[in-house]
């Protein structure tokens, strides 16, 4: 891996954010309590099981929540403004330029009936300066930078013809025409094949570290979160459990939860053991058991784990756990 | 190029379905009762008047043989001559023609003027009052005969309040649009209740769509994300209702022509088959169903161009 | 700040938990609630027309022509003084009838033509496909009118038209359910198990091709009912004196002016009927797609 760039001030801080989706039978607690930071040029990670919560966070941040969601409390500071009170238009200005998005699906995330070519350029086109020619030749650039074959030919072609993988690499072209300083990476990998999935990594890592960008990537997946993140947050049922760098992460978890997910992962070092996978399932975010969150769940619930706020403590050098003791 | 192909293989099927539609009509529209050469002359004929007008109007020959110079006059593009108005066919066709097609296409318009923004209105604010009242609306809508409608329009407003004409055409296009409102108003309302249906549940489908919210991600305006990619994929299906709905039209609402006397193809129709004016029956019929077969394609065409998804078998 | 007690925001406590999950199937579904109200009292009202008519709707009465709407006579009377409200209340079997009537028997026909067609293909579907080409590029009004012109106007052959019109419909929706489902897995499962085909037909695929049709048909009943008072408004149905609802409107045209509620009246109660039909058929469909349970 390319040696890192020394990370930059603050961009992001998201402070106790609650998103909520209220149908008629119940309240779903999406997003309960997160809070975290990004610096520039930082490669963030944010990681847990389906249903933890994850992607309804990073979408929160340029507000794509739906109706029955809603950011119900919680601030979202993005270079000194409260995206939760932008307004339309000051949203709009924010999101594609300053901010980028990747989604995880290629295919439903791009317009069935549209050309690429129509697509990038409509990006660019917010900007208002350009000129026609302009936005095609950037076009042209940018199907370069992601690794797209004949760049001005595939510009005409339609979502539908092309590959999986390349269609993550459009996605991303687009994402980053305007040079965003923020990336959200939902999953970016999930849809494709394994053997594409490495060179997505590797090309998102080479564009963050080219365009100076930083970099939040969404992943169920410990293998990519320990590929190319900096810094990782382990996310549970609405909450953050553990956040940490990397490295530490790996090699001192301090949260069972996490402790659980890392031993869950099949080692060929340790091909004659059975798997050990979390026994239970995660909560009805409808109904979240009191106290913390993962004690259903959890080898070494006690008492007192059944009770309680369990707000996240400092258990090492900028590493925080929601875990009252200290199981290792 | 396989464009071509796919159009020249559709046009060749028209013409085994041509040739069923005519023959079962052929068929049938002598099976009613009743003799035209009767209705022309009148009850008290004399049966030798009567037997005279059978030899010239050609009745007078077996079924199988009449069917046959029935196929001979259409392949030299004859479509016979009107038992009752001893014109040709094509001419009384001819004058009528342009007068549905203009109802046609005058529906269809407002059709579409009604329904866009009422399904959009209602699929934005899904479960909602404007919802709710715009759903029911249609609904009844849905319920209304066009007999019914057309009658209470025309009294309302022609009668009552003296807005429209009460029928006919008009010389000019000016007034062929004030004549012609409240038929093509009739017939855009009965349209648009399906309409709505449809394009309001096509629009919620791709309100939240995976691609709707990456554009809103890039920092479209809304505005263009509203056009460009959630009503340019949502009316897709509609195209098709649109393209079934004129080839109804196209053939002549019967019943609006008839409750407006607009002297449409419609009116030609159903006036012929009371008087038993085979011949017209017979040519009406098969422009008509000519005109449906040629509209799909027309339709399945404009769709495969709209949608690059689809390919054309 | 948040505190333990914030943590924990109630589920809005509203009507909604109170009910059974039968009960909220009605609750959430105001199209299938309606829809079955208006149907229900509509039924009623056709089984009971005999009682619920205040006066004879088939004598006349001439010192009381076109009488506008009363306490006497509510909806009015028509040119020869017979009581519009009776008149459009006796008519309710009559087009409640043929409404479902229409649709029940092309029902019958399409399923069993369209099972044939779906399952067996080859050239059986051919023929079919054909015959579906040319039904559809067939004027329907036409093919109606022409078919009433041969077989005589009254209540029974008009159901028969419009079943000889209709059925090749519901032949084509069966047909299309059949070839979705043939290619489904469970199919190819039951096969290979050595199911006969007649038992993987009945027991396997109809139970979803069922629910489709029911909710077409249930439209095609508003607008059977639409067509049969079209057809009455041609003169094309019931004969007079029976009454008819669109065979009413159309007596009342002549009187537009100094009379409107002879046409207006029956039209309202087409519009009910029809559209009580129709919320039905649009509160089937959102139940039977979401398998009964909520979107």
């Amino acid at each position: 891996m390319a040696t890192k760039q020394a990370l930059g001030n603050e961009i992001l801080n998201v402070n106790d954010l609650h998103v909520y989706f209220e149908t008629p039978r119940a309240v779903i607690k999406a997003v309960d309590g997160v809070s975290f930071t990004l610096r520039e040029r930082e490669t963030f990670g944010l990681v847990g099981e389906s249903g933890s919560g994850k992607s309804v966070t990073i979408k929160s941040i340029i507000r794509l929540i739906h109706p029955p969601g809603r950011i119900v409390s919680g601030s979202i500071t993005f270079a000194g403004r409260d995206m939760a009170k932008l307004n339309g238009r000051e949203l709009n200005r924010v999101r594609g330029k300053e901010i980028a998005m990747i989604m995880q699906d290629p295919m439903t995330a791009l317009n069935p009936v549209l050309r690429i070519r129509e697509q990038i350029m409509e990006t660019l086109g917010e900007d208002g300066s350009m000129k026609a020619d302009e936005k095609l030749e950037r076009a042209v650039q940018l199907m370069r930078l992601v690794g797209i074959p004949s760049p001005e030919h595939s510009l005409n072609e339609y979502p539908h013809q092309f590959s999986g993988g390349m269609r993550q690499r459009v996605m991303i072209a687009i994402a980053l025409s305007r040079n965003p300083r923020l990336m959200l990476a939902d999953e970016p990998t999930t849809a494709v094949d394994v053997t594409i999935q490495d060179q997505i990594l590797k090309l998102l890592l080479d564009l963050q570290h080219r365009l100076g960008m930083g970099l939040i990537l969404v992943t169920h997946d410990l293998g990519i979160i320990a590929q190319t993140t900096d810094r990782v947050a382990v996310m549970y049922a609405g909450r953050i459990m553990e956040i940490t760098d990397t490295v530490t992460l790996f090699k001192n978890p301090h949260h069972p939860y996490t402790i659980g997910l890392i031993n869950s992962i099949p080692s060929i070092k340790r091909a004659h053991e059975e798997l050990e996978p979390i026994p239970g399932l995660p909560p009805n975010l409808a109904n979240i058991p009191n106290g913390c969150r993962f004690h259903p769940r959890c080898a070494y619930a006690t008492e007192e784990c059944k009770s309680g706020d369990m707000p996240l403590r400092l258990v090492g050098q900028a590493h925080y756990s929601a875990c009252i003791k200290d199981v290792r | 190029m396989q464009r071509l192909n796919y159009i020249f293989v559709r046009l060749l099927e028209l013409v085994p379905v041509a040739l069923g539609i005519t023959i079962g009509l052929f068929f049938l529209i002598r099976a009613i009762p009743g003799d035209p050469a009767v209705i022309r002359l009148g009850i008290r004929a004399t049966p030798e008047a009567v037997a005279n007008l059978h030899r010239e109007m050609g009745l007078d020959k077996p079924l199988l043989v009449q069917y046959t110079i029935f196929l001979k006059d259409i392949a030299s593009f004859k479509l016979g001559d009107s038992l009752m108005y001893q014109k040709p066919v094509t001419e009384l066709m001819a004058e009528r023609v342009p007068r549905t097609l203009f109802l046609a296409l005058y529906a269809t318009m407002l059709s579409l003027i009604i329904t866009v923004p009422m399904a959009l209105w209602a699929a934005v604010k899904k479960d909602k009052l404007p919802d709710n009242l715009i759903r029911g609306g249609f609904m009844l809508a849905l319920g209304m005969p066009e007999f019914w409608l057309g009658v209470i329009l025309l009294l309302v407003f022609s009668l009552k309040i003296g807005l429209f004409p009460v029928s006919g055409y008009g010389e000019t296009f000016l007034e062929h649009l004030w004549h012609l409102a409240l038929p093509a108003f009739t017939l855009a309302l009965h349209q648009s209740s399906w309409m709505v249906r449809s394009l309001r549940s096509d629009i919620i489908n791709v309100l939240h769509a995976d691609y709707v919210d990456f554009a809103r991600a890039k920092g479209l305006r809304e505005r263009l994300v509203l056009v460009r990619h959630i009503l340019r994929n949502a009316l897709l299906p509609t195209v098709t209702i649109l393209g079934v709905n004129i080839g109804y039209l196209v053939g002549g609402a019967v019943i609006v022509e008839k409750v407006f006397s607009v002297p449409g193809l419609g009116s030609l129709m159903l006036d012929s088959i009371f008087s038993r004016d085979y011949t017209v029956v017979q040519g009406v019929t098969l422009y008509f169903a000519v005109m449906v077969i040629l509209i799909n394609l027309l339709t399945d065409l404009v769709y495969s161009v709209l949608d690059p998804r689809v390919t054309l078998s | 700040m948040t505190t333990v007690a914030s943590l924990h925001v109630p589920s809005k406590p509203g009507l909604y938990q109170k009910l059974t999950s039968r009960e909220r199937i009605w609750y959430s579904n105001p199209s299938l609630f309606w829809g079955a109200v208006l149907v229900g009292l509509i039924t009623l009202v056709a089984i009971f027309s005999k009682y619920l008519t205040p006066y004879d709707p088939i004598t006349q009465d001439l010192k009381n022509i076109v009488q506008a709407p009363s306490a006497a006579h509510w909806l009015g009377t028509d040119q020869y003084g017979r009581d519009v409200f009776s008149r459009i209340i006796a008519a309710t079997p009559l087009d409640l009838q043929i409404g479902i009537l229409s649709v029940l028997f092309p029902l019958i026909i399409g399923i069993v033509v369209g099972t044939l067609s779906g399952y067996y293909g080859g050239l059986v579907d051919q023929i079919f496909m054909r015959l579906v080409d040319i039904f559809v590029a067939f004027p329907f009004m036409v093919l109606i009118i022409a078919l009433i012109a041969v077989l005589g106007p009254g209540l029974k052959n008009v159901i028969i038209a419009v079943t000889i019109g209709s059925w090749i419909i519901y032949a084509r929706i069966v047909r299309g359910e059949f070839l979705l489902a043939k290619q489904l897995e469970y199919v190819t499962a039951a096969k290979v198990l050595g199911y006969s085909d007649l038992r993987i037909m009945v027991r396997h695929i109809l139970p979803n091709v069922i629910s489709a049709v029911i909710i077409f048909g249930a439209l095609d009943v508003a607008l059977d009912i639409l067509l049969a008072a079209t057809l009455g408004f041609l003169g094309l149905g019931v004969q007079p004196p029976t009454p008819e609802w669109g065979a009413i409107v159309a007596e009342g045209r002549t009187f537009m002016v100094t009379a409107w509620w002879i046409s207006f009246f029956p039209g309202i109660a087409i519009v009910i009927t029809g559209g009580g039909f129709a919320l039905l058929a649009d509160g089937l469909a959102d139940l039977l797609r979401t398998g009964g349970k909520e979107a």
